[in-house]
């Protein structure tokens, strides 16, 4: 895994290091879920693929946005339904700002997560995506 | 922009636009020399210089002393523009629309709390209060019921049951907003309020069984009825679920619909709507329905503290004197009519982390959880502010470094010792929202009380302090 926190007055900031985009959003959607769970997260990367695949096929006008997206995705999968992805496969053209693949869904209940941060929303604030063929960072934070 | 901070007063300073090419108002910013250098060492100050960069701007913008770093608007800002013809922005809001704070005094004598009571009544506001996260609340709201509270606020829920008729005329806009819409509110936004009306959340929300302290103002106190020496209950929640939803969808739509606008704003967090555009009107539509909800939902988290009183204590609400002294919201905007050089002006006044503070009302600051929240009275003299203040202490430190300095087995130990039981959801909520976190009230309310915004009526000290 390569992300981390970074710190913030009142919320979470996560950065993301990865050499390839699919790496690097995997990584971010792991912050977020570990933002949202804590560290019973790794139940989830342990729990294999759960679930009936759902394909997920999404395009913004920036990285940046897409990663938006992307993190508002599990968000309100986790807020609305109470149901985390347990995997993915995925594919990110960087440079036309594309996601698509699949994704796994399944009850946060039925891999034992039970939710110990509310987070209100993936914010604009300080929201960075760059991405190249031999590395992409990311950066975002989410609203506490 | 290098920005020049001018000091202008006793705890006052100044950011003229004169100086600033780019500046479109004034800014005052109220703090202690200790608390302007916190605001200074994050990103608060460039985030208020956008603010009063933004076009049709009123001159001056505000910012309190429990400022810090927000999205779009700085926590602790306050800023208006021409209610006709300016501009309405969601991140001058914050994403949970109308967080607010409610007093409820009592005429039970906090010696009556004794250790054993006082776990008694924590574990039993721990049980039947809903707090943290995927708990459910009382009411179960969708179609027409959820769509009532939306429109009209508390009254729909004292109508349910839950609450005083006499509660209503002692809340800001008797709890409810003119102009909400539940058509504005997205299905989305709706699902999330089905079953949280009556749920204090987590995060820096709370409920705590306060002690009066000390009175200030004896006159105002006893207007009010709050007594030296009682207990006094204050509650800290917002519009959940459902308000988070209305902000983040209109966030992202007033982002992608900004271009159309033909302005510039430094941060696009700041996402400012023209008020007549279709969008600016249906996000003051949801926004207001969003702030019914959040009235609704300290009303009827109120009624279920009352409930657990009366058995704790085995008394009526009328006999324990369970008494609603105010609510008051601080995350959001009002249309409200000011004079300058002797025309009236219906102004759209924006208050993020900031408190409405008119004439002789209540107005409640949180501080943390280990020292003092306060009572204060709104001044004539906080004309100058939009009759607006602080609204708590303001964080000081992050949440990733609270919960790293925080020992929560000693920070709850400690403040057993004090007199204070405190039950959380999680430990790493009770450490990232420990007393260290937070600036030092007495400096904040200093900063207001010197600027003759406010005046302390009383102070309140936690007893039994529940985070979600």
């Amino acid at each position: 895994m390569t992300y981390r926190f970074t710190d913030h007055t009142a919320d979470y900031g996560v950065e993301v290091y990865a050499f390839t985009a699919e790496e690097a959003f995997c990584d971010a959607a792991r912050a977020l879920y570990e933002i949202l769970y804590g560290k019973n997260a790794a139940v989830l990367f342990r729990a294999g693929h759960q679930g009936a695949p759902a394909p997920v096929r999404m395009e913004e006008g920036t990285l940046a946005d897409l990663l938006h997206a992307w993190l508002s995705l599990h968000l309100d999968r986790c807020v609305q339904d109470r149901r985390v992805a347990s995997g993915w496969r995925i594919r990110v053209d960087f440079r036309r700002a594309r996601l698509e693949g699949e994704i796994y869904m399944t009850e946060a209940a039925k891999l034992g997560l039970t939710l110990e941060r509310e987070v209100k929303a993936v914010t604009y604030h300080d929201l960075r995506a760059q991405a190249s063929l031999e590395k992409t960072t990311l950066h975002y934070i989410v609203d506490v | 922009m290098d920005v020049k901070i001018r000091k202008v007063g006793e705890h006052k300073y100044c950011i003229p636009k004169s100086d600033h090419p780019g500046l479109r108002a004034d800014i005052y910013i109220y703090a202690t020399e200790q608390i302007l250098g916190a605001i200074r060492a994050d990103q608060t100050c460039t985030q208020i210089v956008n603010v009063a960069m933004m076009p049709d701007i009123v001159s001056p913008v505000h910012l309190m002393p429990d400022a810090h770093f927000g999205y779009g608007f700085p926590i602790g800002a306050v800023a208006a523009f021409d209610a006709v013809d300016g501009w309405v922005s969601p991140g001058g809001v914050g994403a949970d629309i109308n967080c607010g704070v409610r007093l409820m005094s009592t005429d039970i004598p906090a010696d009556e709390l004794n250790e054993k009571r006082r776990k008694s009544l924590v574990e039993a506001l721990f049980r039947r209060v809903p707090s943290g996260l995927g708990v459910g609340g009382p009411l179960k709201l969708s179609g027409r019921p959820l769509n009532d509270v939306l429109e009209r606020g508390a009254p729909a829920i004292v109508e349910k049951g839950l609450g005083l008729p006499e509660d209503l005329s002692h809340i800001e806009d008797q709890g409810s907003i003119e102009g909400a819409e539940a058509a504005s509110v997205s299905d989305a936004a709706k699902k999330r309020g089905f079953d949280q009306c009556g749920t204090m959340g987590s995060g820096n929300h709370f409920l705590e069984v306060q002690r009066v302290e000390k009175i200030f103002d004896p006159a105002t106190a006893g207007r009010w009825r709050v007594s030296e020496g009682t207990l006094a209950v204050m509650i800290h929640s917002g519009s959940r679920g459902l308000g988070y939803q209305v902000s983040d969808e209109f966030w992202k739509r007033s982002k992608k619909a900004l271009p159309s606008f033909g302005i510039e704003v430094a941060d696009a967090q700041l996402s400012p709507l023209p008020i007549r555009s279709d969008l600016g009107r249906e996000y003051l539509a949801a926004m207001r329905a969003a702030a019914n909800y959040a009235f609704a939902n300290r009303q009827a988290l109120m009624h279920l503290v009352r409930g657990v009183f009366q058995d704790e204590f085995s008394g009526t609400a009328e006999g324990l004197g369970l008494r609603l002294v105010y609510d008051v919201a601080h995350n959001i905007a009002k249309e409200e009519s000011y004079e300058s050089a002797g025309v009236t002006r219906a102004l759209l006044v924006h208050r993020k982390g900031a408190t409405r503070a008119f004439p002789d009302q209540p107005v409640i600051i949180p501080g943390d959880m280990g020292t003092a929240s306060y009572l204060l009275a709104g001044t004539v003299a906080a004309r100058s502010s939009y009759y607006t203040v602080c609204h708590g202490a303001g964080r000081v430190l992050s949440r990733t470094a609270a919960k790293k300095r925080v020992d929560v087995g000693r920070l709850v130990r400690e403040l057993r010792d004090q007199g204070i039981e405190v039950r959380g959801g999680s430990k790493a909520g009770l450490a990232e929202e420990a007393p260290e976190a937070y600036k030092d009230i007495e400096q904040v309310v200093d900063a207001v009380e010197v600027n003759g915004l406010a005046r302390r009526v009383a102070r309140l000290k936690p007893v039994c302090v529940i985070k979600g």
